[in-house]
């Protein structure tokens, strides 16, 4: 580091004035930079529609924004559906290939039996108190999380901006979301 | 959720008001000191469990 006089561009030695401005210019910049490092950030990447994969998304979320962190959820393909108004009340569970759920696949495959394991998920839910997919938008909404609906995608699925909840975020792709998960102190794909 | 609907409700709070939150969920012990602490502007002041209910007592500070 050198221990040379501070200098202006012009090479002139730089006088008490001009760094004590120089002072208070670098002391709000340090303050700016504190203040933003104070606010955790969060982005979450929502690829899934299923009743169950809607859970993680909103959870999260909602209780990050409760630790007042700043969050985007970012709804990407199957994901879009959790913000679509009428696609949301209707999210399936399927049984199928999944080892978590007592249900044979042999069983699971059959016409009917998704309606029968999401009506099984839906009930344990309720019976157990716990929030709906509903409840917790609302809540993230709020909270002020901000919800994203991935405009590709969108136009991938034929939707149209007025199918999704109010204060949802159109307009969006993954260049947005990626300079949002840039900014953030954690970033998670489900 | 207690944790969620505890900020939504402590929000709506004036400076200075004491929150009382009553919660069936086990975890809300910890999950109410943790976001206690983790939180500007509040305060945990006391947590009791009452039988099957957890009872937290929240100050807004700021």
């Amino acid at each position: 580091m050198s221990t040379d006089t501070p200098s202006t561009g012009d090479g002139e030695a730089m006088t008490e004035a001009q760094l004590q401005a120089r002072i208070e210019e670098l002391e709000e910049t340090v303050a700016g930079l504190e203040a933003d490092e104070d606010q955790q950030k969060m982005t979450i990447v929502a690829t899934q529609g299923s009743f169950d994969m809607a859970y993680p998304p909103l959870i999260l979320a909602s209780t990050a924004a409760a630790f007042g962190w700043d969050v985007v959820v970012f709804h990407t393909f199957w994901g879009l559906d959790i913000l679509h108004e009428e696609k949301s009340q209707n999210l399936q569970l399927s049984a199928v290939g999944n080892p978590n759920m007592p249900m044979p696949n042999a069983l699971a495959a059959l016409p009917g039996m998704d309606r029968m394991a999401t009506r099984m998920m839906e009930k344990r839910i309720d019976d157990n108190g716990t929030a709906t997919i509903d409840e917790l938008i609302e809540l993230s909404l709020d909270q002020g999380v901000e919800l994203q609906a991935c405009q590709m995608t969108i136009e991938l699925m034929d939707y149209d901006e007025d199918d999704f909840y109010d204060d949802v975020t159109v307009g969006v792709g993954a260049a947005t979301a990626l300079q949002h998960m840039a900014e953030s102190d954690i970033q998670l794909l489900v | 959720m207690p944790v969620v609907k505890t900020k939504g409700a402590i929000d709506d709070l004036p400076e200075g008001g004491v929150l009382e939150v009553l919660s069936t969920d086990s975890g809300s012990m910890s999950d109410i000191d943790g976001w206690a602490q983790g939180t500007d502007g509040v305060e945990l002041l006391e947590q009791v469990e009452d039988g099957d209910v957890y009872k937290h007592y929240v100050e807004k500070t700021a």
